[in-house]
């Protein structure tokens, strides 16, 4: 593919962009079927797994999702556990990779834009660099999780074998930082307790999630800052975002669970505030749950959660959801709006129209997905609506919080959860684009006429 | 007149009328359901109020009943606040989006413009004149129907009286009835085939608006529609077949609340109830609070959406609707601009149905939000309930009478919000800053 690249400046715009989209699909289909298999490898699973139960942990692993109809510290043996990490790598670095060169690539007709953006941001003037870039991707991301891991050995190794505590360390640093939400704690022999829930591992877990939500371009502009001594306009508007958003949604936990009455009622307020902060980082994106009985949160609680789900990760990041760039474009594009400007300003630069235009395809492919596979769901499903709204959205995010409805899913459901984590992680318009634009489009330009709007 | 001049900050001064009209209207209409012969038992402020808004926003949210709690000057009171809250408003909305001109919607003036056959602004008491006498001979021959229809199960006065009461409570999209919880009618409303017919159709046309309604009464003059009327007419027969066929599997085919009705009737009400949901609130059955969830969320869907433009109905419009997938298979597809029937929508429109978008998830959300954190119930039946609101529908799945104080004014907020439309509320909060004539750099922000 890279043989085309020459051809990139070429009027045909269509096909340059079909080719990537087509490719991420392919890819991650490839990659299921390989780690559907792997599942088979005898010595990996401690009992037989039905095809659905292989395929779905493949799958929620590969897009670093983490709802799971299995449980990871009984149904895999040690090795298989590793396997499990290797696939969330997988699916978190090399499809964050695969993102970045993507944008990368394809180009004029959706993305010019995108692809200035980070040529910008990531400093790269060439295709030679992508090698270059790649292995950049890479070495950062090691090298953060074996921070993490280092630290989450500290903390863990006086309370379990040394092995154990390595073995443990090292998945948990993965599945943090790629925000996949695979456990080893739950339904743990030996760990009844479940999720250790003492504050240095909640922070370091914290800081993993935090940090690959951010995404690859946000974490070079810092790794870049000291040189270039300022940080572009995306990181800027992200990172105030999530912390706000991080914030609200601490607040929200604690003012339901803890105050209203709650899960939380029973905890010291400053172990409340701390699961508050946790479960509100984990939710954007990672699904790690520590609070207790998540299962019984509050209605509010459970609308928040969802809320935060939906925004996800920023984009080219381990989150899903509609990204925080969509949300905060939406946001400035109404204010703007309403304000009589013609075009959403932040911080004194104007927001191109085509983004907003964007920001909507994606936000208005999304709803559309997430409502149309939760009435699916719904109607060949026992269960609330907000118990199947949260899976649903949960899966699209790539999150992999649940209210336990995962295990109540059949065959039929369980393949459409694949399907929106599948969606969730190539992207809200990949999907669509690839379908789209398998006819070419044609080059006519229409008459303008109004309709009437709200 | 004023608006025709290009005087600056013209755009807040009607919206602020808008706003303020509204208010003093809510006021009028608590006063009226005050009058101690409206009521049978006296009813407390806010109730009354609660009622006034529900009326006035044609929503159909109530905390009473209508049928007992009210009088029969009440009835009357009720449906005057509904006749003024969907007609006067519709003939407000049409002169407003006339109005406030060059600001807002420019654009929308040269729709409404062309959609309605209007050249000048002196044309507006010719405009309302023939809005109203539409709207009046519509609601008199449903009424009509409904009487005659009616009189055999009840006499003749009072099926007379129900006639034009449902007439207009239909033709508004209210939702109010005079049968639910009504000892002489404990089967609640009437649900046979041909009030079903009669008031699905009421509700269908009021649900159109009039610049829709103008253009398919003119059609046999002009022969041609406008691009409005021709995606409105086929956004709406989408969603009330989608509707209707998601109704009828959920509740009929896999068991629900139309269990052991025959396939006929069953398919009438699915019908009925598709077209209701999407903003008048009329509940073909009495226990409504049992729907399949499948079917809760087909409900919220529609009622989201709701009607056309300048209608009786609120949600975020088909239009908004219609505009966002048609740009969203634009943009996916590689095109600049969205095309419908070869007809580009313009940038602009489309800027303001994502506003609308937008602004109407973050108010549905955090109106949810307030309530569920100081009620205890599902989020399904709050989040239900806010929709509802939102889209001045009225369905319910047996909240209202839950809330309390601070969930009432909520409640009424919101119904206020959806009939103002999704957007006037936060253009008057935010002012107009015209007169900045500063060009900023781009920049660029990774989305999706």
């Amino acid at each position: 593919m890279l043989a085309r690249e020459p051809s990139r400046d070429s009027p045909k715009p269509s096909l340059s962009f079909v080719r990537p989209a087509l490719r991420i699909i392919v890819s991650l289909f490839l990659m299921v079927a390989a780690g559907t298999a792997v599942f088979y490898v005898p010595g990996v699973t401690t009992r037989p797994w039905e095809l659905t139960e292989a395929m779905f942990t493949a799958v929620s692993a590969l897009t670093v999702t983490g709802l799971t109809v299995i449980t990871p510290s009984q149904d895999l043996t040690t090795a298989g556990q590793v396997v499990l990490m290797i696939l969330i790598q997988i699916g978190g670095v090399g499809y964050m990779t695969l993102a970045v060169m993507m944008f990368r690539f394809i180009g004029r007709q959706i993305t010019l834009a995108d692809r200035l953006a980070l040529r910008d941001q990531l400093g790269l003037v060439s295709v030679q660099g992508v090698a270059d870039l790649a292995r950049r991707i890479f070495i950062t991301v090691l090298c953060i999780e074996l921070v993490g891991m280092v630290l989450l050995l500290v903390v863990w190794a006086p309370d379990m074998e040394f092995f154990r505590a390595l073995h443990f360390s090292a998945f948990h640093a993965v599945s943090g930082f790629c925000n996949a939400g695979f456990d080893l704690f739950t339904l743990h022999p030996d760990h009844l307790e479940g999720f250790p829930a003492d504050p240095a591992t909640l922070a370091i877990m914290s800081g993993l999630i935090v940090f690959g939500s951010l995404g690859i371009p946000i974490l070079f502009d810092f790794i870049g800052y000291r040189k270039t001594g300022q940080l572009t306009l995306h990181t800027r508007m992200t990172v105030p975002l999530i912390l706000t958003l991080n914030a609200i949604g601490a607040g929200a936990f604690y003012v339901a669970e803890a105050m209203a009455g709650g899960t939380l009622v029973d905890e010291t307020p400053a172990r409340a505030a701390m699961f508050s902060v946790f479960q509100s980082i984990s939710s954007r994106s990672a699904g790690f749950i520590a609070s207790p009985n998540f299962d019984q949160i509050e209605p509010t609680s459970s609308l928040l959660m969802m809320a935060l789900m939906a925004i996800g990760g920023a984009p080219a990041s381990m989150g899903g959801g509609i990204t925080t760039g969509t949300f905060a474009v939406m946001v400035l594009a109404l204010l703007a709006y309403a304000r009589g400007r013609d075009t959403a300003i932040i911080k004194g630069r104007a927001i191109p129209g085509e983004m907003v235009r964007k920001a909507s395809a994606v936000l208005t492919i999304s709803i559309l997905v997430v409502v149309t596979v939760t009435w699916l769901i719904a109607l060949t499903h026992p269960g609330s609506l907000e118990e199947i709204a949260f899976e649903v959205i949960s899966a699209f995010a790539t999150c992999g919080l649940s209210l336990g409805f995962t295990e109540n899913l059949n065959t039929f459901g369980r393949l459409l959860i694949m399907f929106m984590m599948f969606w969730g992680r190539a992207g809200a318009l990949t999907v669509i684009v690839s379908l789209a634009q398998l006819s070419p489009p044609r080059r006519i330009r229409y008459p303008e006429e109004r309709i009437l709007i709200g | 007149m004023e608006g025709k001049t290009n005087g600056k900050g013209l755009g807040v001064r009607p919206l602020a009328r808008l706003v303020l009209g509204l208010s003093l209207l809510v006021a009028l209409g608590t006063g009226m359901i005050m009058l101690p012969w409206s009521s049978t038992d006296g009813i407390a402020p806010l109730d009354a109020m609660f009622t006034a808004v529900s009326a006035l926003t044609v929503t159909g949210l109530g905390v009473i009943t209508t049928a007992t709690d009210l009088t029969l000057f009440g009835h009357v009171m009720l449906i005057l606040l509904i006749q003024i809250g969907g007609v006067g408003y519709m003939v407000l909305a049409v002169m407003f989006f006339r109005l406030i001109g060059r600001k807002i919607s420019l654009l929308d003036r040269s729709a409404l413009k062309e959609s309605l056959g209007l050249v000048s602004i002196s044309n507006v008491v010719e405009l309302t004149r023939q809005v109203f006498f539409t709207v009046l001979i519509i609601e008199a021959v449903g009424a009509t129907l409904l009487t005659v229809h009616w009189s055999g199960m009840m006499p003749l006065p009072q099926a007379a009286f129900y006639g034009a009461f449902h007439g207009v409570s239909a033709f508004c999209n209210a939702g109010f009835d005079l049968f639910n919880g009504n000892p002489q009618f404990p089967a609640g409303l009437p649900n046979d085939d041909v009030s079903l017919v009669i008031m699905g159709t009421l509700i269908f046309l009021g649900g159109l608006g009039i610049p829709v309604l103008f253009d398919l009464i003119r059609l046999r003059k002009t022969r041609r529609l406008s691009l409005h009327s021709q995606i409105t007419l086929r956004v709406v027969a989408t969603l009330v077949i989608a509707g209707a066929v998601a109704f009828f599997l959920s509740e009929y085919v896999s068991g629900g609340v139309l269990i052991g009705q025959n396939p006929v009737h069953a398919t009438v009400m699915s019908l009925f109830q598709s077209v209701s949901a999407r903003t008048a609130g009329f509940a073909v059955v009495g226990n409504f609070d049992r729907l399949e969830p499948a079917t809760e969320l087909v409900m919220m869907s529609l009622m989201f959406v709701g009607c056309a433009p300048a209608s009786m109905g609120g949600g975020i419009t088909t239009g908004t609707l219609s505009v966002m997938v048609l740009a969203l298979w634009a943009f996916v597809r590689g095109q600049d601009t969205a095309v419908f029937k070869g007809k580009a929508i313009p940038g602009q429109t489309v800027r303001k149905a994502s506003a609308v978008l937008t602004i109407s998830i973050l108010v549905v959300i955090s109106v949810t939000w307030l309530i569920s954190v100081t009620h205890s119930a599902p989020l399904d039946v709050v989040g239900f309930e806010v929709i509802s609101a939102f889209a001045t529908c009225g369905l319910s799945l047996g909240f209202t009478s839950e809330l309390d104080w601070f969930g009432r004014l909520l409640i009424m907020f919101t119904m206020f919000w959806g009939r103002l439309g999704a957007l006037t509320i936060i253009v008057s909060l935010a002012g107009i800053v015209r007169t900045k004539r500063i060009r900023y750099p781009e920049d660029r922000v990774l989305i999706g």
